[in-house]
């Protein structure tokens, strides 16, 4: 059993296992100093060392990410829906969304502290004000994907599919509609949820593990620098398998 | 509502023209013009060749589309007003249930979509008139093409409907499915006839189901023959292997190849 778990790690993970590897011998063979790069072994104590630490680091940006997401999914699902019963506003918001999301992150953020200042809450801001716009996106195209033999059925049972009218075709169908969108874009958003709230904790923040990847970078403590971003990749994967998982199990329902 | 008996209506279809307009500024003419008189409670079953204008007349028949010229009464009442009534019920080839909704729930769809009380006792003796009370919690993809026609049709009855209107409910299930469900369809709607107009490609399911055929002529259509069929009801499937059925099955398919391809037919 213990066996076979061991060989099925290894099938999945052993690309991650071969570059930790390469990664070891480069630093030993070139005899690198922890400045210059750490090997995955220092970076490793430096975890266990500071364990609470990095925990306590870990879940704040988590919470930050999340929150950042899920006040972007609830910002982007309301501003859908008032576009989808009042087709002008999507005119209005839709070049919008595409202007903000061709816009950096690093070009962004510091619009953004002069109007917040700097904290966790300019970070909240910016993971909200980025993920806002394609899930708005995601979400309006959602409900406009009904197929035309569904709203003829509603139109024949005297129910519009249009407007402040077609109210009761938007919550049984259109919205119900969009579920797979939305588990598209929640798959798509919470790495870069992640990303870009460890952006805004780098350039602005005063905790996360975006801020302690610049603080112990300019400690020259270069292995906690790298814990940092090593348990960053860790939490930006644990995040896409997450919503994968649910993407996985919801989808299935909506395919007749 | 004026009706010719409990729950179900005459229909009126005078002068119906439809011309759609098409982006390069030309127009085309689908239905050319058609008048047609359907009593209370009747079976009228439209066949012609494809593109004829048959699902586009049916279209305008439940309000889906408005004709460019002419009219269309329903007990004295405009297609738009009995959707309001809630008096017609639809079923297309595409069923359009919904796939995260259970057959129950699809069913008492119509009830939520039209802002009526959910009717529980009505979608149960539904599902048990089509059959498929033991599948009521199943979700549309655990259910074969031919059962979910059977709830997109208990669907469309579930509003007690005074007309039904059919686009080729069928038309995506194979020879054999496709049989059992005229068998089917026949059961239902002898229970409790009511006015039934079905599109069709199949000769044979027109003349098993109809009370009369009506054959439309190539765009546009127009109705070329309207064939009443006199063949006594209830009828089974070895209905479909007498003489006269097979006499009615010659000449309708005839007509069909005549106003199809005038110069083979010739």
């Amino acid at each position: 059993m213990v066996g076979q778990r061991i060989r099925q790690f290894w099938t999945r993970y052993w690309g991650i296992l071969l570059l930790l590897l390469i990664w070891q011998l480069v630093v030993a063979v070139n005899n690198l100093n922890t400045i210059v790069a750490p090997s995955p072994k220092a970076v490793l104590l430096a975890l266990i060392n500071d364990a609470e630490f990095f925990a306590i680091e870990a879940a704040r940006t988590t919470l930050t990410a999340s929150g950042g997401l899920a006040l972007g999914l609830l910002l982007g699902f309301a501003t859908a829906c008032l576009s989808w019963t009042a087709p002008v506003l999507s005119g209005l918001l839709t070049p919008a969304a595409l202007l903000i999301r061709s816009i950096p992150v690093v070009a962004f953020v510091p619009i953004i502290v002069r109007v917040s200042g700097y904290g966790t809450h300019t970070v909240l801001i910016v993971t909200t004000f980025l993920t806002f716009f394609p899930c708005y996106v995601f979400a309006l195209s959602g409900f406009n994907d009904v197929t035309q033999v569904r709203k003829d059925f509603c139109r024949s049972v005297g129910c519009s599919t249009k407007g402040i009218s077609g109210w009761r075709f938007f919550r049984y169908v259109a919205m119900p509609s969009a579920v797979p969108n939305i588990l598209t874009a929640l798959q798509l958003l919470a790495p870069t949820a992640l990303l870009v709230a460890l952006v805004a904790e780098f350039l602005i923040g005063s905790d996360g593990l975006g801020y302690v990847m610049i603080r112990a970078r300019s400690d020259m403590q270069m292995d906690k620098s790298w814990a940092a971003a090593l348990l960053a990749s860790a939490l930006s994967v644990a995040f896409f398998v997450i919503f994968s998982q649910l993407d996985k199990r919801y989808r299935k329902t909506w395919q007749s | 509502m004026a009706a010719d008996e409990k729950g179900t209506s005459s229909i009126v279809i005078e002068e119906v023209r439809k011309r759609f307009e098409l982006t390069n500024g030309q127009s085309i003419e689908a239905v050319g013009h058609v008048d047609l008189e359907i009593a209370g409670g009747e079976f009228i079953a439209l066949i012609g060749p494809s593109g004829c204008g048959k699902s586009t007349l049916l279209r305008m028949l439940a309000g889906l589309e408005q004709p460019s010229h002419g009219r269309i009464s329903i007990a004295g009442e405009t297609p738009e007003e009995c959707i309001k009534h809630h008096d017609l019920g639809i079923a297309m080839q595409e069923h359009g249930l919904m796939p995260w909704l259970t057959a129950k729930k699809n069913v008492a769809l119509p009830f939520r979509l039209a802002g009526l009380p959910v009717d529980e006792d009505r979608v149960d003796e539904l599902l048990n008139l089509v059959g498929l009370q033991d599948f009521a919690e199943a979700l549309p993809k655990q259910l074969s093409g031919g059962m979910k026609q059977r709830i997109s049709i208990a669907r469309s009855l579930v509003l007690r409907p005074r007309v039904l209107i059919l686009d080729e409910p069928f038309g995506a299930l194979d020879a054999v499915t496709r049989r059992l469900m005229n068998n089917e369809l026949q059961r239902i709607w002898s229970q409790k006839p009511t006015t039934t107009i079905l599109v069709t490609h199949s000769v044979e399911e027109a003349i098993f189901l109809a009370d009369r055929v009506c054959l439309m002529s190539p765009r546009p259509g127009r109705l070329a023959l309207i064939e009443p069929i006199e063949l006594e009801r209830p009828r089974k499937l070895e209905t479909m292997q007498e003489q006269s059925f097979l006499n009615l099955l010659a000449k309708l398919t005839a007509a069909l190849d005549e106003v199809c391809m005038p110069e083979v037919a010739t």
